[in-house]
C-alpha cells in the first residue's frame, strides 16, 4: 500500500520542526532514595522550565524518561518540551544499568523510525544515563551496542556517576569518558544540558556537538 | 556610562526591551522609534568596522533600514569605544516559526489563513528584493531573525550578520543554519564563505516553502534524518513524501508558476552562477498565487485555487482528523479554576504603596501659634488708657490685615481662606495707602478675633483631616470588599458548574438503557474510533452515558459529548421519563465567560479604587497643608500686632509702621 498515517501523524502535522530527541535513563534503584531523588526530580522540572523559555527547543526537543531500579520503567515516552510532563519517581530494588542502556538505545531506535516514516528531520540522539551504584546485570553487551552506535554516529551517549558509582563500568559503557556528579549538583547538571540541547537544536549542526566543559573547577562534574 | 551617536549627541537609554548572548537592547529616551543594542563588553574591531560600513551605507540610502534592524549609528562611550549601535524599533512581530507552524499558528495568528501565509511569503521575497538591489546578503537565512506581523509584514532581526563591500571591503556573515544553507555551501566554514545572491535565493525557497507548506522542509531528511546531507545530496523529495503521506498539502494545490520556482531552487543545476529564482521572481509568481486563492464554501477558513477543484484542507482533513486551520476554541476553565490570584496580590501591592492621610490625632501645633496666643493671652488683663486720644496710633501694613479677618469670619467656613486672604490684602492696601489711625479699642477687639480666627483654622484642619481619614477608610474597605469577591469567584463558579453537570440517570430507567449500546447507537456525527474510545473507557451502553464520565475522554470534543448525551436523553424520553432541558456544553462555557467577565470586572473596580485612593490621599495632603500654611502665616501676623499692642499700653513707644 502506498498511502498511508503513519503513527504520530497528527503530532508531525501540528509541529514538523526537527527533532532533537533525548531520553534520560535515570537509576531509580533504593540507594536514590530520599533527598537524592528528590532533587533529581527537582532537577527534571527545571529541565523543562529553561527549555520552555526556548521557542525553537520547545518545539524540538523531545524528552523521554526510562528509569531503572529493580526493573526498567519507561516513565515517559517522547515528548516536545511543552507536552513532556515530568513523571514522579520512586526509588527500589537493583540496578539493572544494563537492560536500561539496551532499552534507551531501543527506544531511540524506534522514535528514529517513527521519524522517518513521518518525512521528519532529526538531530543526532542523546541517551543521558545516571547512575549512584553498581550494575545489578550483566552490561557489556550494553557497552558494546553503545560503541557501535557512537562509532555510526547513530547517537550521543553520556554518562553521569552520582555517589558511589562505579566509574570504571561508565568508562567501559561510555565512549566519552564518563563524569562525575558533584555532590547534589543535579540542577547545574540539568541546566548544562538544557543549554547544550537548545544550542544544538539551533545550530543544525550534526557533527559537532558545541557543548561547554562541565568538568571546570565551577562546573557541576568531574572526570 | 554616557552614550554618545555618530554626531556626538548624548542618546540616553531607557528600559531595557531585550537580552540575547551578545548584551541588551534599550529603549532610547526621546525617540520611540529606534532602540539601542549594547554590547555586554565592547565589540573586536573587525565587528566594530562593519557596523560602521553599515552605518555608512544607511546614512547613504536610508531606505535600508525601512523594513530591518540595520544599524543606523554607532555608539560610543567617552573614550570613544564603539558599545552599541541604534537600530529601528522592531515590535509585536513574531518570529516566522511561530506563523508557519500549524499548531502555533493556530494560537499566534488565529486568523491566518493559506492566502496569509501566501502574502507573508510574498513579502519576504519584497525584503530580499530590496536588499539585493543594493548588493546586500542576508547570509544567514533562519527562522529567528525573520519576524512577521499581525499584518504579514516582515521585518529581519540580527542584520549585523548581513555581508555587505563598502570601500572595497568586504564584510562576511560569518553563520549560518544547515536549514536555509545551499548544497554548494554544506559543511563549508562559514567564516571563510563569500556568500552569493544565488545562496540567499536558496534560504528564500526554502522559507517560502516552509510557509506554503505547513512548516515542511522541502528536503525532509529522507532516510537518515539528517537535513545537512539531504541538501547536500539535493533530496528535494517533498513530492515523494506528500504522494505516500496523503495528509501533505500536494504540491499541486499550488500553481504550476510556482511550483516551478521550487524545482528550479533545489535541482542540482541550481548551484550554477545566479541560477536560482530571483526575489523577483518569487515575488511576483507569489502575488499572482495568492490573488487566485478562493474560500471553500465547506469551511470558511481554507482556501484553494479554483472554484470546481477538490479543497485539499477538506480532503486532508478527511485523511486524517486534523484542521491545519481552526479557529482556538474556548478551552473550558476546568475544574480547579481559580481568578488571576497573582493580579490579586499585585493590586494588594499597590495598595500597600498608597499612604493614608495625616492622622487627626497626630496633629502638633506650630509653635508660631502658640507664641502669638501668648502674646494675645497678655492683653486679656488690659485696662482702657487714661488718655483715649493718644491711643489713636498709627495702624499700617500687616497690622489691617486683621481686617481682612474680619471679613472672612462672617463667610462660610469654605471658601474661608481664599476671602481672608484675598480682602485682606486689598484692605491692607488701602490701609497703607490712607495711612488711617484706628482707635485702640478697635485695635483691641481686632487683635481678640483674629486669635479667634486662629483657633477656627486650627478645628478646620482637624475636621478635614477626620473626613479624608473617613474617605481613606472607606476605600479600603471597598477594596477589601471586591478583593473578597473575587477570592470567592471560585467556588461561586464551581457550585454553579457542579449544578449544571449534575447528570443523574433514574434507577428505573437504568435497565431499559441497557438496551442500546454506544456502538449501535443512532448518535449523529460520532465516529467509529470515538465510540470505541468510549468503549474502551466501559462506557458500553447509553446507561453508562454520564456528562461528568465523558469529559476526559480523548479525542471527544464538546459538540461530540452533547451528541451523545443527547443521545441519551431521547432514549430516556422514549421510556417516558419527562425530557429535560438539555444541558449543553454551550452552557458550561456560558458560565466560563460570564466568570471571566466577573473577574475582569471585578479586577477594573479594584484599579478604580486604588486610583480613587491616590487621588483623595493626594487631595487630603494639598488641603491640610494649605491650612497648615495659613495657620502660621496667621499666627506670624497676629503676634507682632498683639505686642504692640502690648508695648502700646505700657506707655512706651510703639514701632513705627
Amino acid at each position: 500500500m502506498s498511502e498511508q498515517i503513519p503513527f504520530g501523524a497528527i503530532e508531525f502535522a501540528a509541529n514538523p520542526e526537527p527533532r532533537c530527541p533525548c531520553v534520560l535513563a535515570l537509576d531509580t534503584s533504593s540507594s536514590m532514595v530520599g533527598a537524592r531523588l528528590d532533587e533529581l526530580q527537582r532537577g527534571i522540572a527545571q529541565f523543562k522550565n529553561e527549555l520552555m523559555g526556548d521557542p525553537l527547543a520547545r518545539k524540538r526537543v523531545e524528552i523521554a524518561v526510562l528509569t531503572f531500579g529493580g526493573g526498567v520503567r519507561l516513565a515517559s515516552d517522547f515528548a516536545t518540551v511543552d507536552a513532556f510532563d515530568p513523571p514522579a519517581l520512586h526509588a527500589d530494588g537493583l540496578t539493572p544499568l544494563g537492560a536500561a542502556v539496551l532499552g534507551a538505545l531501543d527506544l531511540v531506535k524506534t522514535r528514529k523510525n517513527i521519524y522517518r516514516s513521518n518525512g521528519i528531520a532529526y538531530y543526532r540522539p542523546w541517551v543521558f544515563l545516571l547512575t549512584d551504584g553498581e550494575p545489578s546485570d550483566p552490561w557489556q553487551a550494553a557497552a558494546r551496542a553503545v560503541r557501535d552506535a557512537e562509532a555510526q554516529r547513530a547517537l550521543a551517549f553520556f554518562a553521569v556517576g552520582v555517589g558511589e558509582a562505579n566509574m570504571d563500568v561508565l568508562a567501559e559503557v561510555s565512549v566519552r569518558a564518563p563524569l562525575k556528579l558533584k555532590g547534589m549538583m543535579f540542577r547545574e547538571m540539568f541546566q548544562w544540558l538544557s543549554t547544550s540541547l537548545k544550542s544544538v537544536s539551533h545550530s543544525g549542526l550534526t557533527d559537532e556537538l558545541p557543548l561547554s566543559n562541565p568538568a571546570v573547577p565551577e562546573g557541576w562534574a568531574k572526570l | 556610562m554616557r552614550l554618545l551617536d555618530a554626531q556626538d549627541r548624548a542618546v540616553e537609554l531607557g528600559a531595557e526591551v531585550g537580552r540575547g548572548g551578545e548584551g541588551v537592547v534599550c529603549a532610547v529616551v526621546g525617540d520611540a522609534g529606534l532602540v539601542a543594542k549594547i554590547y555586554a563588553t565592547p565589540p573586536p574591531p573587525d565587528r566594530v568596522s562593519k557596523l560602521g560600513a553599515m552605518a555608512d551605507a544607511y546614512a547613504a540610502t536610508p531606505s535600508l533600514g525601512d523594513w530591518c534592524a540595520w544599524p543606523r549609528s554607532l555608539l560610543k562611550d567617552e573614550t570613544g569605544t564603539c558599545r552599541g549601535f541604534l537600530m529601528a524599533r522592531v515590535e509585536g512581530f513574531r518570529p516566522i516559526h511561530d506563523l508557519y507552524d500549524p499548531e502555533q499558528r493556530k494560537a499566534s495568528f488565529p486568523q491566518a489563513t493559506w492566502d496569509f501565509l501566501a502574502r507573508t511569503a510574498a513579502n519576504c521575497a519584497r525584503m530580499f528584493v530590496s536588499l539585493h538591489r543594493y548588493d546586500v546578503i542576508v547570509g544567514d537565512v533562519n527562522e529567528r531573525n525573520l519576524l512577521v506581523g499581525a499584518d504579514a509584514t516582515v521585518r529581519l532581526v540580527d542584520c549585523d550578520s548581513f555581508q555587505l563591500s563598502r570601500g572595497g571591503e568586504l564584510f562576511r556573515t560569518g553563520v549560518g543554519v544547515v536549514d536555509y544553507t545551499p548544497p554548494e555551501l554544506q559543511g563549508a566554514d562559514f567564516r571563510a564563505i563569500t556568500h552569493t545572491r544565488n545562496h540567499d535565493r536558496f534560504g528564500l525557497a526554502v522559507i517560502v516553502f516552509k510557509l506554503l507548506f505547513m512548516g515542511r522542509h522541502p528536503f525532509s531528511g529522507g532516510a537518515t534524518g539528517d537535513l545537512a546531507l539531504a541538501i547536500k545530496r539535493h533530496q528535494y523529495d517533498y513530492a515523494s513524501l506528500s504522494a505516500r503521506l496523503r495528509h501533505l498539502v500536494p504540491l499541486t494545490s499550488i500553481t504550476s508558476e510556482v511550483r516551478a520556482l521550487f524545482d528550479a531552487a533545489f535541482r542540482p543545476e541550481s548551484t550554477a552562477f545566479e541560477a536560482r529564482p530571483s526575489a523577483d521572481e518569487w515575488l511576483r509568481n507569489l502575488d499572482a498565487f495568492e490573488k487566485r486563492l478562493l474560500p471553500c464554501p465547506q469551511d470558511p477558513l481554507h482556501r484553494r485555487m479554483e472554484a470546481d477543484a477538490p479543497c485539499p484542507w477538506c480532503e486532508i482533513e478527511a485523511t486524517l482528523q486534523y484542521a491545519y486551520f481552526a479557529l482556538p476554541h474556548d478551552e473550558p476553565l476546568g475544574p480547579d479554576w481559580q481568578p488571576r490570584l497573582e493580579r490579586l496580590d499585585e493590586l494588594r501591592e499597590s495598595l500597600a504603596g498608597i499612604r493614608s492621610p495625616l492622622d487627626p490625632n497626630d496633629y502638633s501645633q506650630p509653635p508660631s501659634v502658640a507664641m502669638a496666643l501668648a502674646a494675645v493671652g497678655r492683653l486679656a488683663e488690659l485696662e482702657p488708657p487714661p488718655d483715649a486720644a493718644s491711643w489713636y496710633v498709627r495702624a499700617a501694613g500687616g497690622g489691617l490685615a486683621i481686617a481682612g479677618g474680619f471679613t472672612a469670619l462672617g463667610a462660610p467656613a469654605v471658601g474661608l481662606g481664599m476671602l481672608a486672604g484675598g480682602v485682606g490684602l486689598w484692605l491692607a492696601g488701602t490701609a497703607l495707602r490712607s495711612r488711617r489711625q484706628v482707635p485702640w479699642g478697635t485695635r483691641l477687639a481686632q487683635v481678640r478675633k483674629q486669635a479667634g480666627l486662629l483657633g477656627e483654622l486650627q478645628a478646620e484642619w482637624l475636621g478635614q483631616a477626620y473626613r479624608c481619614r473617613e474617605v481613606d477608610r472607606r476605600l479600603r474597605g471597598e477594596f477589601e470588599h471586591l478583593a473578597s469577591q473575587f477570592r470567592d469567584l471560585s467556588a461561586l463558579r464551581a457550585v454553579e458548574i457542579e449544578r449544571l453537570g449534575r447528570d443523574t440517570i433514574h434507577q428505573d430507567l437504568r435497565s431499559f438503557l441497557h438496551q442500546f449500546t454506544v456502538e449501535a447507537g443512532a448518535i449523529p456525527g460520532l465516529s467509529a474510533p470515538k465510540r470505541q474510545a468510549m468503549l474502551i473507557r466501559g462506557i458500553v451502553t447509553a446507561a453508562d452515558v454520564e456528562r461528568p464520565r465523558l469529559a476526559g475522554i480523548p479525542g471527544l470534543t464538546p459538540a461530540a459529548i452533547d451528541a451523545v448525551v443527547a443521545w441519551r436523553q431521547s432514549l430516556e424520553a422514549q421510556a417516558g421519563a419527562a425530557r429535560k432541558q438539555p444541558v449543553t456544553q454551550s452552557h458550561f462555557a456560558a458560565v466560563d465567560a460570564n466568570y471571566l467577565h466577573l473577574q475582569q470586572n471585578l479586577e477594573d473596580a479594584m484599579g478604580r479604587v486604588l486610583g480613587e485612593l491616590r487621588s483623595a490621599t493626594a487631595t487630603a495632603d494639598q488641603v491640610l497643608d494649605d491650612l497648615y500654611g495659613r495657620t502660621e502665616t496667621l499666627a506670624a501676623q497676629l503676634r507682632p500686632l498683639a505686642d504692640d499692642l502690648w508695648t502700646a499700653s505700657q506707655g512706651l513707644p510703639e514701632r513705627n509702621r
